[in-house]
């Protein structure tokens, strides 16, 4: 329960983050958070979340989705590392 | 009878597969097709925590001065002193040229009196990465898709390219990629200036063009509306072209408030 409890309380640090710091510190928490938490599938809502706050909607492309596309590899390295490696 | 259980454990090894692509996919369908609600919403959530940030920032932006020595401080004074007074001289001769301009082109009929919107800027570089301002005024102030967004020394800085209620987002002339149509001042050359990030921009000419240091850059309008100034010329002997790279005259991290010029 406890464990549950961080995660929120790192999700909700992060979500603020996004409005408050430069974009590298929310990808920073959780880059870490996705090392300390099992399937942290919410980087993917980060990611998300920055391409739709300041990412382009005048012309729909691949750039407009950088961070997101970005969040989806880093989450399917971790999988593949944490499957592999034992940490 | 007996039955053999299915394995669990080939299924959940997919589970992470199917979750990633479903929400690529989704995701992908909302950005592509309902971008201005989902960026409108976003902003409409983030305009508590941005108005409580600006809020802080200026309750608490003269603390640094408490550790800084007497010295330090006069020696700043002084020089903050001769600029003024240097620009001071500037700004007389540049209010006499700007009524003078105005008078010629009230007298050919035309007006260069525009009404502006005074917007904070709410989000700056570096906090979003794509050269994207947001700033505190929208659709009810009048603000629309394709208004240009000024710096209070009247320097052009980006577009608005998507506005909700409440605020809008601004794209700034040297984001990533996009093109802005220029000319030096000092010529009259035309030029296509490339955005790179930072309030920066590249372009490239042939070598014979006149281009120098400190040339000024203006958007073609009635008015001379100064986008940059000229910083480096990069030319190579063996190469048909050299690049120049322009610099905007304010730092886009420090901007706190812009003018937002209606296009109706």
């Amino acid at each position: 329960m406890d464990h549950f409890l961080i995660r929120i309380g790192a999700n909700i640090v992060i979500f603020a983050s996004i409005f408050l710091f430069p974009w590298w510190f929310p990808v920073a928490l959780a880059l870490v958070c996705l090392f300390l938490f099992e399937n942290y599938f919410e980087i993917l809502l980060v990611g998300l979340f920055l391409d739709v706050l300041y990412a382009s909607s005048a012309d729909f492309s691949l750039s407009s989705m950088l961070f997101t596309f970005a969040a989806t590899i880093v989450l399917s390295i971790s999988f593949f590392i944490k499957k592999n490696v034992a940490l | 009878m007996i039955y053999l259980q299915k394995s669990k454990k080939r299924n959940r090894r997919f589970t992470p597969v199917i979750i990633i692509v479903l929400f690529l996919v989704v995701s992908g369908l909302l950005v592509a097709f309902m971008p201005t609600s989902l960026g409108g919403a976003m902003r409409y959530v983030g305009l508590p925590f941005w108005h409580t940030k600006n809020f802080l920032v200026d309750r608490t932006s003269h603390i640094s001065g408490f550790f800084r020595t007497k010295n330090s401080l006069m020696t700043e004074n002084d020089n903050l002193r001769d600029e003024l007074g240097s620009l001071r001289e500037k700004l007389i001769a540049y209010d006499a040229l700007n009524s003078e301009h105005a008078r010629l082109l009230a007298e050919h009929g035309r007006s260069t009196t525009t009404r502006r919107i005074l917007a904070t800027v709410l989000s700056r570089p570096p906090q979003s990465p794509y050269d994207v301002l947001i700033l505190d005024v929208g659709s009810r102030d009048n603000v629309s898709v394709g208004d240009v967004i000024y710096g209070s020394g009247g320097i052009a800085m980006g577009v608005v390219s998507e506005t909700s209620g409440r605020t809008s987002k601004v794209d700034l002339f040297s984001k990533t990629g996009l093109e802005t149509q220029a000319i030096i001042e000092r010529t009259g050359l035309a030029i296509t200036l490339r955005g790179i990030g930072g309030g920066s921009f590249e372009v490239q000419v042939p070598q014979e063009a006149d281009i120098m240091r400190g040339d000024t850059v203006i958007i073609p309008t009635l008015e001379t509306v100064i986008i940059g100034e000229v910083v480096e010329v990069e030319s190579v002997v063996t190469s048909a072209f050299k690049r120049i790279l322009i610099q905007a005259p304010i730092n886009i991290s420090y901007i706190r408030f812009v003018f937002v010029e209606p296009k109706n």
